[in-house]
């Protein structure tokens, strides 16, 4: 090789080097919000939607990754959705919001391409629901699940709340079940079956139906809160394994050790369990 | 002796700036090849933030300092070589003494 060669080749990779600073600055500057902070051309972090639905949607099933799932109930007898897609520009264009309308059932649902582990992004989802819906699943992995409204309306549904890092509440609901890992569960319930279990949260609801039936609330290291209406009659069982054990209700006691108490409120054919290992529980009269 | 030292020195100069030079192609295509890898690694694990960019640039501008000192600042050697000279002198002039 001649030294005029080895120059010419030293300022070609020069020619290179400069060329691959100047496209990775590129890239840089122009990153829109890669793990939610804006890069220097950023323009937004969020892609919003909405679908309007025909009346006759009764049964609803959601399902977010990350983000929150909102279900409001309103006055009009459509449905609405709302989507906002958040996060970097990668992850929105790679967020697919997938909507299906089957007869009177609709499932919205938040999907992700393979491979897209670890992709900054998530949805956050609203529904507006009608009176007249029957059914609601809600599954988050790591976001909240609210469902909002006036509890007459809410009073129908039958609904299936699921998270596993986020919070848990409902306004209102004919029969529940509700299940977290470390999120804190709040509900009133009108129904005969109402089942809410979370390992870290405290649950806090109330049972406010005519019916006696079947309660079921367990919580690990979170307080159990619960409220009854006046007439509700059968059989109950509060139990913590290091918390206090409390009752405002006139409980017909049946036994009494240091961390269980049974009892009977009223006549009844219902049932009411209480569990926490390191939490309080309280039952209380409810307000309608 | 003295154009001895001068033949010597400025072949061992010639050495060093082409070694430099060498070692400067061998350090960009080090870069390229790991960058191409690193890109190829972040868009097969998940395509959506681009993080080897950021090796790019930041190895980019030690990549151009190694050209710049193989091919401009090489002036460093020429004071090497003035302050040998003077070094040797004053070596001399001690050893007359």
């Amino acid at each position: 090789m001649k030294l005029g060669s080895l120059n010419l080749i030293g300022v070609l990779a020069l020619l290179l080097t400069l060329a691959l600073i100047g496209g990775a600055l590129f890239l840089i500057l122009n990153d829109r919000g890669s793990y939610g902070i804006p890069g220097a051309f950023s323009q937004d972090l969020l892609d919003e939607g909405r679908e309007l639905f025909e009346p006759g949607v009764t049964g609803l099933e959601l399902y977010t990754v990350a983000g929150p799932i909102t279900v409001e109930s309103w006055d009009r007898p459509e449905t609405q959705v709302i989507w906002e897609k958040r996060g970097s520009e990668a992850a929105r264009d790679r967020i697919k919001i997938d909507i299906r309308r089957n007869g009177s059932r609709l499932t919205v649902r938040e999907e992700w391409p393979a491979g897209s582990v670890n992709v900054q992004g998530w949805v956050v989802l609203k529904v507006m629901v009608p009176a007249g819906t029957e059914e609601l699943r809600a599954t988050s992995i790591s976001g909240a699940v609210k469902v909002l409204g006036d509890s007459a309306s809410l009073s129908g549904i039958n609904q299936e709340l699921k998270t596993t890092s986020g919070a848990l509440s409902t306004d209102g609901a004919k029969e529940l079940t509700a299940s977290s890992v470390s999120g804190a569960i709040r509900f009133r319930a009108y129904g005969e079956k109402v089942e809410a279990e979370t390992v870290s949260g405290s649950i806090q609801g109330s049972v406010l139906g005519e019916e006696d039936g079947e309660i079921r609330l367990s919580s690990v290291s979170g307080s159990v809160t619960l409220g009854l209406y006046e007439a509700w009659g059968g059989q109950v069982s509060l139990r913590s394994v290091s918390g206090s054990l409390h009752s405002a209700l006139p409980l017909i006691l049946e036994s009494q050790e240091r961390n269980r108490l049974t009892g009977r409120l009223n006549q009844g054919k219902g049932t009411a369990s209480l569990k926490t290992t390191s939490g309080a529980i309280r039952l209380e009269k409810g307000a309608r | 002796m003295t154009e001895n030292f001068s033949h010597e020195d400025q072949m061992e100069q010639a050495r060093k700036r082409v070694q430099a030079k060498l070692g400067f192609l061998k350090h960009f295509l080090i870069y390229i090849v790991v960058i191409a890898f690193l890109a190829v690694v972040n868009n097969l694990t998940y395509g959506g933030y681009q993080w080897w960019p950021w090796p790019a640039l930041g190895w980019g501008i030690g990549v151009v300092a190694n050209f710049l000192s193989a091919w401009v600042f090489v002036g460093g050697g020429r004071l090497e070589e003035t302050l040998m000279r003077q070094e040797m002198d004053r070596m001399d002039r001690t050893d007359r003494r």
